[in-house]
């Protein structure tokens, strides 16, 4: 038995003395605190590594639909990439030709990647987007906490105060640079420490001692101050233990030179090898804001956009080859993301403008393989001449957190604030439909899929028992669009038609109800 | 009485000071006693007075200016760096007391551009000079003129937008970040203050602008026949006006003209440049009772002086608003305002010979970006977050990473680093003799210390005495402070004597300008 089914198991008695890591906890209940504390346990081996792509990554010169190569050439007169240097993953799908690194990565089983992920009303300020997508909020909604920061409270409440302790001896997210995400930002401060490199960071702080503080004043200033002393304080109680992790592991892997990314990354497995327990990292690479230059006049495969492709798929891939190298690639998931996507169109100047949906990287041996959703459709676009909506973003967020952090679906609403549909990314999560032991009668098989509008969709399952039967449909942000008796039916093999709900184009969730079971899937609505 | 009132409280060293270091970027005592003996009124004169644009950078290899070439440089990079180290020289200027350093660096966080993406060092020095030389004057003309700056043309794609192949970048930021600002957004593209429709007719009104290579770096030119001729149909949001299509010669000035005149008319423009100004310069919280009290009236006041922006400041920087003590020392000091701040509080004086000012200039620079606030390229055409980024504002300039990186700076001027020429370290010694009155008096010293290095948020007993005791004394006796300083005095080219006083003082020093209370002002 692991450790967590373990203490999951355990936990609703009413009070059963336990030791962890020789601390004796008296479980009253099913309590907040034994609930954050086999969290803190078991999750201190998960950690999630988010790259940031700055300026809005165009998604359709990187994850490149082969099925509309027509299409494609005509609206991206100038930077096209030509067919034969393109680097296939599938029949209907191939990567920019920089990424070669990760399309071996892509052959090994070790990426999924998840199409068409923007939000409703896809904002093309890139300041607000990144806004939007670092704290998970709407389009029209402004929020002062970030994603993670809301997350990483559950698991350190009260942060920063009565930090760093015993059970959490470590800073809960480190961010590699000299900038805090807002994605990290929790309800009273940031949960990310920002470090550029661990021995200069001790260096610094511990080369005094700080004189004594005083009171301070409940004023602005006062105010201030305070914050001040917070961030002394917080870096001086967790320098040391991150010069002892980045000190405790070497790097096993070749990284690539003149590659800012793979220079962060290179830091991130170390303090992930030697034993800091924070889960989350954050890195960043610039420059995505291709408006003009995006590729060279002589040669589409090269330019601006090439180089950072490039620089993404060595980091990322000498990034997992130092984890494994150093055992500890399992506990890793890496995902990517970006403000936006860019324009369907290209412009006069060899470039791209902002544009909406574009495909999002989940890394790591733990990850469900293969790609998420169909190709973006290049001529099926919204009324601005964009990509129409796959995936919420907050899908896939919502997704890491309740499958590799585990998190239950109240938390993850309070988290979240709002029910999204998870999207299967990673294997042997504690919430994907197939998990507890996968069978037939669990499947529900949706065709064809995707499904046009007004056309009927054909739904395949197996009722264990004779029940009732009704089929539901969800959009991604978990509203129901409608609701379809099918009748009382029989046990054993079925096989119904049912009418598409009248919905924009995207991703929808068929929930078949019967006899007190679910059986979900997805469906991709063109 | 109303927060815009002129202040009336007493003239001292702690408003004083407040006004001096929220206006320039400097802090020293003997600035503010300048300030304080002016009086408020002549205090705010000098600084809001006239000043001639300084002279262009020269090429140290020539000892000439290269920034009117009619061709771009050879090796440009050097010469972008060059730009950005005159740019830190000016912002380090002693021999006066002005706002226009200041302002200057508040309208290149405005109408935020970078030099990577610019990439000729003429266009980036010309944009700078604009900047500057309508910084203190009118701010629709500002407007005009940044539009059609060739490092603006080049930065934001306006250089291509055609009537054949129009490129939205410049319109769209022009309104949501340089004038009137994005409202709630109402439905897909509407937002409020304008809509995706109005960015498009927007793009088609500044069609035809063109960066000439060969050329007047200082200029742009207008290409008629790139231009797009057709009326443009605003939305609702600018009350359906129309701008009259034009050709010929002077058709894109007309047309710009009348566009900046439709959005300028707009209550919503005064409050956004308001907005802006006030926290630059005062605090980064806007509450409904200042957005009422202070952002409207100024707003209103703003329009009323069409768009002249002397009167607006003159009224903020002479308000009972400004002087209160909710406000002093509430601001965290950008990287600039710490580095230079330091430096001229330390009283390095700039090297006359022009190949060791460019070495100490191009190292200040190095600093500023590593502390995050690289002059001429801040992170995006927003300008530095900590200026819009909720909630945190200034304080995104202090984190675990650039906090450490500024006390190897103050320590750095103390005991040499690697980030400065040798000559800029601080001589300890004769800093104490010049800050204090009494430097063999302890409590003294730590006073007249804390008067010159803290002024924005006073210590406490507590602070002082531990300075005194843990700190300056560590290890011995208060009382012996006055006889290593006698000991000092009585022989100064003693070895012993003097390291014994110097060491002690370095560590004070130390001590102090790693206090949380130094990164305010």
């Amino acid at each position: 038995m692991k450790r967590r089914d373990f203490l999951k198991a355990a936990s609703p008695l009413i009070t059963l003395p336990l030791v962890l890591g020789g601390f004796p906890i008296r479980a009253v209940g099913r309590s907040r605190v034994l609930d954050a504390l086999w969290q803190a346990l078991s999750s201190t081996d998960r950690v999630l590594v988010l790259i940031q792509l700055n300026g809005g990554n165009d998604g359709i010169n990187t994850v490149v639909p082969l099925d509309q190569l027509s299409t494609y050439y005509q609206v991206r007169p100038q930077i096209a990439l030509p067919e034969s240097k393109l680097l296939p993953i599938s029949d209907s799908t191939a990567l920019h030709p920089a990424m070669g690194a990760l399309q071996r990565m892509y052959n090994d089983g070790l990426v999924a990647i998840i199409q068409g992920v923007t939000y409703p009303n896809t904002n093309l300020s890139h300041f607000r987007s990144t806004d939007i997508w670092m704290t998970a909020s709407d389009a029209d909604q402004y929020l002062t906490t970030g994603w993670l920061g809301r997350y990483l409270d559950t698991l350190y409440p009260n942060y920063p105060n009565g930090y760093p302790n015993d059970n959490a001896p470590d800073p809960p997210a480190v961010q590699i640079g000299a900038v805090l995400a807002l994605a990290l930002q929790g309800p009273l401060a940031s949960m990310g420490l920002a470090l550029q490199d661990p021995q200069t960071f001790y260096d610094i702080i511990n080369g005094t001692q700080s004189s004594a503080g005083g009171s301070i004043p409940d004023t602005r200033p006062g105010h201030e101050l305070a914050y001040l002393r917070q961030v002394e304080l917080k870096s001086q109680q967790y320098s040391s233990s991150i010069k002892t992790a980045a000190d405790r592991a070497q790097n096993k892997a070749t990284y690539p030179s003149n590659n800012t990314l793979a220079d962060q990354l290179k830091i991130v497995a170390r303090l992930i090898a030697g034993g800091l327990q924070t889960r989350v990292y954050m890195v960043s690479l610039g420059g995505f804001d291709t408006h003009a230059a995006q590729v060279d006049t002589t040669d589409t495969t090269q330019g601006i956009h090439a180089t950072l492709l490039g620089r993404l798929s060595d980091a990322v891939a000498a990034f997992y080859d130092d984890l494994r190298q150093l055992g500890v690639a399992d506990r890793v998931v890496a995902m990517t993301f970006s403000e936006f996507g860019r324009r369907v169109a290209s412009n006069a100047s060899n470039g791209t403008d902002h544009g909406t949906a574009a495909p999002m990287f989940v890394f790591g041996p733990q990850v469900i393989p293969g790609i998420r959703g169909a190709n973006p459709s290049l001529s099926d676009l919204d009324n601005n001449g964009n990509l129409r909506m796959q995936y919420d973003f907050r899908q896939v967020y919502a997704s890491i957190l309740a499958q590799w952090y585990g998190v239950e679906s109240s938390t993850l609403q309070a988290v979240m604030l709002k029910n999204f549909e998870t999207i299967p990314i990673i294997r042997n999560s504690t919430t994907s439909v197939g998990e507890s032991s996968p069978s037939h009668a669990d499947q529900l098989v949706c065709s064809p899929n995707p499904v046009a509008h007004g056309q009927q969709l054909c739904l395949e399952f197996v009722l264990p028992v004779p029940s009732e039967v009704t089929a539901q449909f969800y959009d991604a942000g978990g509203r129901l669009l409608g609701t379809t008796g099918v009748g009382y039916l029989e046990a054993g093999p079925h096989r119904c038609s049912v009418a598409v709900p009248t919905c924009a184009a995207g991703v929808l969730y068929c929930h078949l109800r019967a006899g007190g079971r679910t059986l979900r899937a997805e469906v991709v609505v063109r | 009485m109303s927060a815009l009132d002129r202040y009336t409280g007493p003239w001292d060293a702690r408003r004083a000071g407040h006004l001096l270091r929220r206006t320039t970027f400097l802090s020293s005592k003997r600035f503010v006693e300048q300030l304080v003996q002016r009086g408020l009124d002549g205090a705010v004169e000098e600084l809001l007075a006239d000043r001639p644009v300084p002279d262009p950078p020269l090429d140290p290899a020539t000892g000439q200016t290269w920034v009117n070439s009619t061709t771009p440089m050879q090796g440009d990079a050097q010469y972008r760096l060059a730009v950005k180290g005159w740019w830190l020289e000016q912002m380090l200027r002693t021999d006066r007391i002005s706002i226009i350093e200041k302002l200057t660096l508040l309208w290149h966080n405005y109408f935020a551009t970078e030099a990577d993406t610019i990439a000729d060092s003429r266009y980036q020095y010309h944009h700078n000079q604009k900047l500057r030389r309508y910084a203190l004057g009118n701010l629709k003309e500002l407007t005009y003129q940044v539009t059609i700056d060739p490092g603006m043309l080049r930065y934001l794609n306006g250089d291509q937008n055609t009537a054949q192949k129009p490129n939205e970048n410049y319109a769209r930021e022009l309104q949501e970040l340089f004038t009137i600002g994005k409202g709630p957004e109402r439905a897909p593209g509407d937002y409020t203050n304008y809509t995706e429709h109005d960015v498009q007719q927007a793009a088609r009104v500044l069609t035809g602008w063109r960066v000439q290579r060969i050329g007047d770096p200082s200029t742009s030119i207008f290409n008629p026949t790139l231009h797009d001729k057709g009326d443009k149909q605003f939305s609702a949001a600018y009350g359906n006006t129309v701008i009259r299509g034009r050709s010929g010669a002077t058709a894109g000035q007309e047309e710009l003209s009348d566009l900046l005149e439709m959005i300028f008319s707009q209550e919503e423009t005064a409050r956004f440049f308001v907005r802006k100004i006030y926290r630059w310069f005062v605090f980064y919280q806007i509450d409904q009772q200042t957005e009422r009290e202070v952002i409207e009236p100024l707003a209103v006041l703003l329009r009323q002086s069409n768009f002249e922006i002397k009167p607006v400041l003159e009224v903020l920087l002479k308000s009972q608003h400004f002087y209160d003590d909710q406000n002093i020392g509430a601001m965290i000091k950008s990287p600039l305002d710490f580095l230079c701040m330091l430096f001229t509080t330390a009283g390095f004086p700039l090297p006359t010979d022009q190949q060791s000012k460019t070495q100490l200039l191009n190292a200040l620079v190095g600093i500023a970006a590593a502390l995050q606030q690289n002059p001429m390229d801040p992170p995006s055409v927003a300008g530095w977050p900590a200026y819009y980024q909720t909630p945190d504002y200034y304080r995104l300039w202090i984190n675990s990473a650039t906090l450490p990186t500024r006390y190897s700076v103050t320590d750095g001027i103390i005991f040499g680093s690697r980030l400065l020429p040798r000559q800029y370290i601080l001589d300890v010694l004769a800093y104490a003799e010049q800050v204090s009155s009494n430097p063999g008096d302890y409590a003294q010293l730590i006073r007249d210390l804390e008067q010159e290095l803290l002024p924005a948020y006073p210590l406490t007993d507590q602070q002082r005495d531990d300075l005194a005791r843990n700190v300056l004394m560590a290890g011995g006796q208060v009382y012996e402070w006055a006889q290593i300083w006698a000991a000092y005095k009585a022989n100064p080219t003693d070895p012993s004597a003097r390291g014994a006083a110097k060491q002690r003082l370095q560590n004070l020093l130390r001590s102090m300008f790693r206090l949380a209370e130094f990164q305010l002002m």
